[in-house]
């Protein structure tokens, strides 16, 4: 076999050999290895050229693993000796362990990750059921009904969670045109509808806030030390979202639409006449303006805004590009 | 995903799948005959040292696989974060939303989330906020789908911000993007059409049968539109159906998106004060143009 790898295989991977070769050595003591013992096991890393080199690439390997998933035990074997570092791979956090589904958990399973199909976690989802599936569990792969919808920065989020770092982010708040940089101790992540969020401690106003992923500019960053804070137990993430709404005083607005046009306004309006009318004018009451304006902006030239000249100008200037 | 990810995936699947053939591997990984071959091969040259014994022994009979010893390597690697934390936000979905897999029993979602926060207790915090659409709408289509009966209802279409009496044979209900949409034959356009289900009002369930064309779904026909969008305007990508995106520049992305209607395009363009622009296609770009312009010529027009 090795002869017809070596001769017959153009697409040899060298790196792949290596981490794979590292992986096996790593699982095969308890005891674990020292690296100088790693390089001489594994010719890959060249250590007889360079050691410094190798070493360089033995922890670039690290890294690789660390972001498949699998975590290297380091520990100090000898307390006086700073060079006695042993690297092993302990099979009890290594690898999965036998899970016994029934049948309907699989199928329950299948419809969970096919919800990430359409998704940038795809990939992810897709790692999972291989794991899976090398269990012995199989996956129907029917065209979802359920989808999520994913977001680039769900990964990194989900990273910072799970080992309680903090993050700094650029944020571009509704009706703002600039980001600004917000720090975060980040405590779970939500979905709501098809909008990701991220909710936690708010280290600039020390309170809790919600962020919308989308209104995230550029990537998110982790800071600091692991193990940085605790996570709140029992926190009702569906009051995260009251105070921002209940703030905000309500606005007349009046508005002309055009025949048939303009339901989702007419809904707005505290005159039941206007559900019924076909086209005209009629007064509405606004909420949140700054959500409400782009919204009133795209609705032209169906609907209208008249009054008040603050609002009629703000939409025109957005309609008219003078912003 | 890498070459040795690659590998790790298959060595624990050939010893759940003993005697697979080649094309059958390359079918479930996604990859080429060649690239079985040569991860098959790779496989049996791993392994501690270099002795029999200390390699992995995998046997290519013909084009069947056969896995003897994977050395240990032959069990998956744990769940990392976000792995779990996906499957769990799925089933989560799943648990909020019964009524689009109503053969999936609830208790079995759960003990399913149970078992794979056992194997890894560190999951993050994740939580889906139900959809809270149980409205008349939606129930009325669910009747109509288990009943095989057409429904009339009045849509607010959001491109044009028209609303207009339909008459449809549905489908299938499906969730994706936030919203359930419902996949139906639309007899008052005589085609296959997608509708919100919150955009439905007046629903009301027929007494005729539904109307099965010749046609299966297949979607509507979209057009692949190139945009730019500026920096402090990359959310309202979100909202959008993103088939590719470019690099993040100092001045925004460009990225191509797929497009129903150039009236929709224009109200996402009037939203953002005009400063997403449409690259091409021209033609498509021209028509957004003057939607634009009738709309701003509403309110130049304002006395």
């Amino acid at each position: 076999v090795q002869e017809a790898y070596e001769d017959v295989n153009p697409l040899r991977d060298d790196k792949a050999e290596r981490i794979i070769n590292l992986v096996m050595l790593l699982r095969s003591s308890k005891r674990g290895f020292t690296k100088s013992e790693i390089f001489k096991r594994i010719l890959g890393y060249g250590a007889e050229l360079n050691f410094d080199t190798a070493s360089t690439m033995f922890e670039r390997d690290k890294v690789e693993l660390q972001k498949a998933g699998i975590h290297v035990d380091v520990y100090q074997a000898d307390a006086y000796s700073e060079d006695e570092f042993r690297y092993r791979l302990n099979d009890e956090d290594a690898l999965l362990p036998e899970i016994d589904f029934t049948e309907a958990e699989t199928s329950a399973l299948s419809i969970a990750l096919g919800a990430w199909k359409s998704t940038i976690q795809k990939s992810d989802a897709v790692q999972a059921q291989l794991k899976l599936e090398g269990l012995g569990h199989t996956f129907t792969n029917n065209l979802p009904v359920l989808e999520m919808s994913g977001n680039q920065q769900l990964s990194v989020l989900l990273h910072a969670i799970s080992i309680k770092k903090q993050i700094t982010f650029d944020y571009l708040k509704p009706g703002d045109t600039e980001p600004a940089k917000r720090q975060l101790e980040p405590w779970g992540v939500l979905v709501r509808g098809g909008s990701w969020f991220v909710y936690g401690l708010d280290k600039d106003r020390n309170a809790d806030r919600v962020f919308n992923l989308s209104r995230l500019i550029g990537d998110v960053k982790m800071f600091g030390t692991a193990n940085a804070y605790e996570i709140p137990k029992d926190l009702d993430y569906k009051n995260l979202f009251q105070p921002h709404f209940s703030k905000n005083q309500k606005t007349v607005v009046r508005l002309r639409i055009g025949e048939n046009h303009g339901a989702s306004w007419r809904s707005l309006s505290p005159d039941p006449l206007a559900l019924e009318m076909q086209a005209g004018e009629f007064d509405c009451l606004l909420t949140n303006l700054n959500l409400e304006i782009p919204k009133l902006a795209a609705a032209a030239p169906g609907v209208v805004v008249l009054s008040p000249a603050d609002v009629v100008e703000r939409v025109k200037n957005l309609v008219l590009g003078k912003v | 995903m890498s070459v040795y990810e690659d590998l790790l995936n298959l060595i624990p699947w050939l010893r759940t799948h003993p005697g697979s053939t080649i094309p059958e591997v390359a079918e479930h990984f996604g990859w080429t005959d060649e690239q079985v071959v040569q991860y098959v091969l790779m496989a049996g040259v791993s392994g501690p040292g270099e002795l029999h014994g200390e390699l992995i022994d995998v046997h290519l009979d013909g084009d069947r696989i056969n896995l003897v010893d994977g050395l240990g390597l032959d069990r998956p690697f744990q769940f990392d974060q976000v792995e779990a934390a996906l499957i769990l936000l799925g089933l989560e979905l799943l648990v909020q939303n019964p009524q689009f897999h109503p053969d999936v029993e609830r208790e079995c979602v759960h003990s399913a989330a149970a078992k794979i926060r056992d194997v890894l207790p560190r999951v993050p915090k994740v939580q889906v906020i139900p959809i809270s659409e149980s409205s008349d709408g939606l129930l009325i289509t669910q009747k109509a789908l288990q009943s095989n009966r057409r429904i009339s209802f009045t849509y607010w279409n959001e491109a044009s911000d028209l609303a207009e009496a339909r008459e449809v044979s549905p489908h299938e209900l499906v969730y994706t993007g936030g919203l359930t949409r419902l996949n139906a034959w639309c007899h008052t356009r005589n085609g296959w059409r997608t509708f919100i289900i919150k955009r439905m009002s007046d629903v009301s369930l027929l007494e005729e049968a539904i109307y099965e064309p010749e046609s299966s779904f297949s979607g509507m026909d979209f057009t692949t539109v190139e945009i730019s969008v500026p920096t402090h305007l990359l959310y309202q990508l979100e909202g959008m159906n993103v088939v590719s995106r470019g690099a993040l520049k100092a001045d925004g992305i460009k990225a191509k998106i797929s497009v129903l209607e150039p009236s929709w395009l224009a109200r996402q363009i009037l939203s953002s004060g005009c400063q997403i622009k449409v690259l091409g296609p021209i033609r498509f770009g021209n028509k957004v143009n003057e939607l634009v312009a009738a709309a701003q010529n509403s309110y130049l027009d304002l006395k």
